[in-house]
């Protein structure tokens, strides 16, 4: 059973991981327009590239 | 429509932040956004304004962001941009606004996150646990429970802990004393038990029961949440600075509050007036759409009223302040609406009402279980655990849930039928309505103008050419009365007057009485009207109504079979609200009614105990919108009318009344069935917890399967096609 002993770290490290990006997330205002950020990705509009970057073709 | 607000430079500085790296920002409160498509089209409109660094819209508050480096003139062309997209864009200081819900609702969702991290991890050592961890191992894994659930008991549990502290600080007894009581207990005997090595923990049972009350109270914060937007926009508009004219001629900016009463401000193109007064100069065109949600500017002429919150659509004008902050008739509203929706508040929600009864009868069950136990002798400390086991089983977990899932999920269901609920509450009432009343004007009618009479079919249809090329209501009236028309050639518009043109040697004149050089008598009665001058010949007359809404009729029958007491209540003369109702098959109306009279009749029904939906669209219906038990509003209404209603119908569908109320009683019926699923569950579990064979496994089982059935039973709510709307 002395696996246990690296994989309950680990295991809580993982966690403090997905905790800690989601506080992140939160402060960083990304939970501020639930609604506007679902319908964002529907959006093509930035496909456009940037003015002074040509765009690249497909590959 | 497009809604110019191109504000002064001057006032629009006022609200611009600087920051470190000199880009500037402006924040906005939008007007016109529904969806997505709204969302993109605007901020494609602003963004590609050269020196605009970033436009960006929050959906779900309706508010934009504009940030930008250089002259406020960027900003200007930016905002010029969006009006001309279709949006109106009115600034605000973020400082004026209450941002204490927001902090509120994001420390709900910072404790979620934590209670959800510590949960699922605390599961993962109990599992092994409860299958019969034991020595060493069952130390070490209880400990490792311990440390994580203890603090993030302590962060996550804080709204409940607090509201609780509270509670028993005004001697109220919530549902929030028996969750901490419970939660603090639980994990103290547990921490004791991991110290002495002694028996089960109940750290998960702990946890998870907050993570589950958390998603509850988050979802019911959000749903809150919506409704408040509304109220800030109006707020919004009362904070602004206004140009003062000096006695030597100077312009000076000062806030709209400060403004000394007989001062002259210059009202000027497009601003939106900060105080009440008369105006000094000849005339003016007003756009009132914030008082009367009429969108065509209104002419108003020397010495008449203006009101705070109008805008100026024509050219720069003075107006004298006759008053201005909370003297305003728009303050005055505001307040008006205010203590009408602090009359509303008194209603208790029914999640309020059953933890009311429930909290004590928890409390007594815990104390008889733990007292009886010590009368039958077993052991103090198996005592406590029992009285612990009772009260964590009882702990609503799933009635927490039952509530707002319900509604969330219903409100959902009526936002795809163009049907915006304000909040849970108002759901709640609508299931017990018993009378409906309706205004006449933009409810039971289009509010729309419809070409009635006037002239020969020769000269309608050349007025029709003409008025094709106006957004004006009453030339678009006239250009949809007949026949497709093909557009005549050469029409000039004379601003705020009418059209122009030539045809066939004759000049023609589509407007207002002066434009065609008529006088009109000074009794002649107040129907919306248009002149039509033909060269020389004598003009005509074009008059409008306002036609019944298509689904009026079936609307009011459809009310009435459900068992309803259907009424109509206007401010319009008596005779032509008595006509209109007798055509839609109501018998009870009334004309000739102010605000105060609505208020009154409302009253009277409370006394007598009936529930009334109220249903209208004027600013005069605002203040008894927000007095009525459950407000009904229209897209195209006043924003004040807006604000106070409960309920905003988008798709100006009165179908969509009956619906609503049916979707209401049908939410009424899914939140019992969750109510006494949580209960029948508890009715299981709490005789098992007092005897002691409750063990933390069989607990943590049927707490998740009693919230998963009232989440799915939610979820079935939300679902379901409504047809017909």
């Amino acid at each position: 059973m002395s696996v246990l002993v690296f994989l309950i770290p680990i295991a809580l490290f993982l966690g403090v991981l997905a905790l800690a990006a989601f506080l992140w997330a939160l402060k960083d205002g990304q939970f501020d327009d639930p609604d506007g950020a679902a319908a964002r990705i529907l959006n093509d509009d930035d496909l456009t590239p940037a003015p002074k970057t040509p765009a690249k073709k497909d590959s | 429509m497009t809604t110019a607000t191109a504000l002064p430079q001057d006032v629009l500085k006022t609200y611009v932040h600087t920051d470190k790296e000199g880009v500037q920002r402006l924040q906005f409160m939008v007007e016109g956004v529904h969806c997505a498509a709204c969302m993109a089209r605007i901020e494609a409109a602003m963004n590609p304004v050269e020196g605009v660094e970033q436009a960006r819209l929050n959906l779900s508050s309706k508010r934009l962001t504009l940030a930008w480096k250089g002259p406020v003139a960027v900003a200007e062309k930016a905002i010029a941009a969006a009006n001309k997209a279709g949006y109106g864009l009115t600034p605000y200081d973020p400082a004026t606004l209450e941002r204490k819900a927001d902090a509120e609702e994001r420390f709900l969702l910072k404790c979620l996150a934590v209670a959800g991290f510590a949960s699922m991890n605390v599961m993962l050592l109990s599992v092994s646990l409860w299958s019969g961890a034991e020595g060493e191992t069952k130390v070490l894994f209880q400990w490792i429970s311990a440390l994580i659930v203890l603090p993030a008991l302590a962060y996550a549990g804080r709204p409940y802990f607090r509201a609780a502290y509270n509670g028993i600080k005004h001697k109220r007894l919530g549902m929030e004393v028996p969750i901490s009581v419970a939660l603090v207990l639980t994990s103290a005997i547990s921490l004791y038990d991991t110290i002495v090595g002694y028996g089960e923990t109940y750290f998960e049972s702990a946890i998870m029961l907050l993570f589950f009350l958390l998603i509850g109270r988050y979802l019911e914060a959000r749903v809150k949440g919506k409704s408040r937007n509304a109220a800030e926009h109006l707020l919004g508009l009362q904070h602004t600075f206004v140009a003062v004219q000096g006695k030597d001629g100077n312009v000076t900016l000062m806030p709209s509050a400060e403004v000394p009463l007989g001062s002259l401000v210059l009202w000027r193109q497009g601003e939106r007036l900060g105080v009440d007064g008369t105006l000094e100069s000849e005339e003016a065109s007003a756009d009132t759409s914030v008082l009367t949600g009429e969108t065509l500017p209104r002419n108003v002429w020397r010495h008449e009223a203006v009101q705070a919150g109008l805008v100026n659509r024509g050219a720069s004008v003075t107006v004298k302040t006759t008053a201005v902050g909370q003297g305003t008739v728009l303050a005055e509203l505001a307040r008006l609406v205010d203590n009408a929706t602090t009359v509303k508040n008194a209603y208790t929600r029914l999640a309020d009402r059953i933890s009311r009864s429930y909290a004590p009868l928890v409390h007594t069950l815990a104390l008889g279980t733990f007292t009886v136990c010590m009368l039958l002798g077993i052991d103090g400390h198996e005592s406590v655990l029992r009285a612990a086991a009772v009260l964590i089983v009882t702990c609503p977990c799933a009635l927490a849930l039952a509530v707002p899932t319900v509604q969330v999920a219903l409100m959902g269901r009526t936002l795809r039928n163009g049907i915006i609920l304000k909040s849970g509450e108002a759901l709640e009432k609508l299931a017990t309505i018993t009378d409906v009343i309706l205004d006449k004007t933009g409810t039971l009618t289009l509010g729309k103008p419809r070409l009635v009479v006037g002239g020969t079919e020769a000269q309608r249809k050349l007025a029709a050419r003409m008025a094709i090329h106006s957004q004006h209501p009453l030339s678009v009236a006239i250009a949809h009365h007949g026949d497709v028309v093909t557009p005549l050639e050469g029409v000039e518009e004379v601003a705020g007057k009418g059209l122009k043109a030539v045809y066939k040697g004759e000049t023609l004149l589509l407007g207002s009485a002066k434009l065609c050089g008529v006088k009109e008598p000074k009794d002649m009665p107040d129907v919306p009207r248009v002149w039509f001058a033909q060269g020389e010949k004598a003009p005509v007359m074009f008059t409008f109504d306002d036609p019944l809404r298509a689904d009026a009729v079936a609307a009011v029958r459809a009310l009435q079979t459900m068992g309803l007491r259907v009424q109509v209540l206007s401010g319009d003369r008596t005779e032509t609200v008595q006509k209109v109702a007798a055509d839609v098959g109501i018998t009870e109306a009334e004309g000739e009614a102010t605000p105060q009279r609505k208020q009154a009749v409302l009253a009277d029904l409370a006394k007598d105990q009936r529930q009334v939906m109220m249903v209208g669209d004027g600013l005069n219906d605002a203040p008894s919108l927000a007095l009525a038990p459950v407000g009904v509003s229209f897209g195209q209404a006043s924003d004040l009318a807006k604000l106070s209603a409960d309920a905003i119908l988008q798709r100006e569908n009165l179908m969509a009344l009956p619906l609503l109320i049916r979707l209401a009683q049908k939410a009424r019926r899914a939140v019992w069935q969750n109510v006494w699923i949580s209960l029948a569950y508890n009715v299981v579990t709490i005789p098992m917890a007092m005897m002691g064979y409750i063990t933390p496994m069989y607990a943590a089982l049927a707490m998740s399967a009693s919230s998963l059935m009232v989440v799915g039973n939610a979820a079935l709510v939300g679902r379901g096609k409504d047809m017909g709307v």
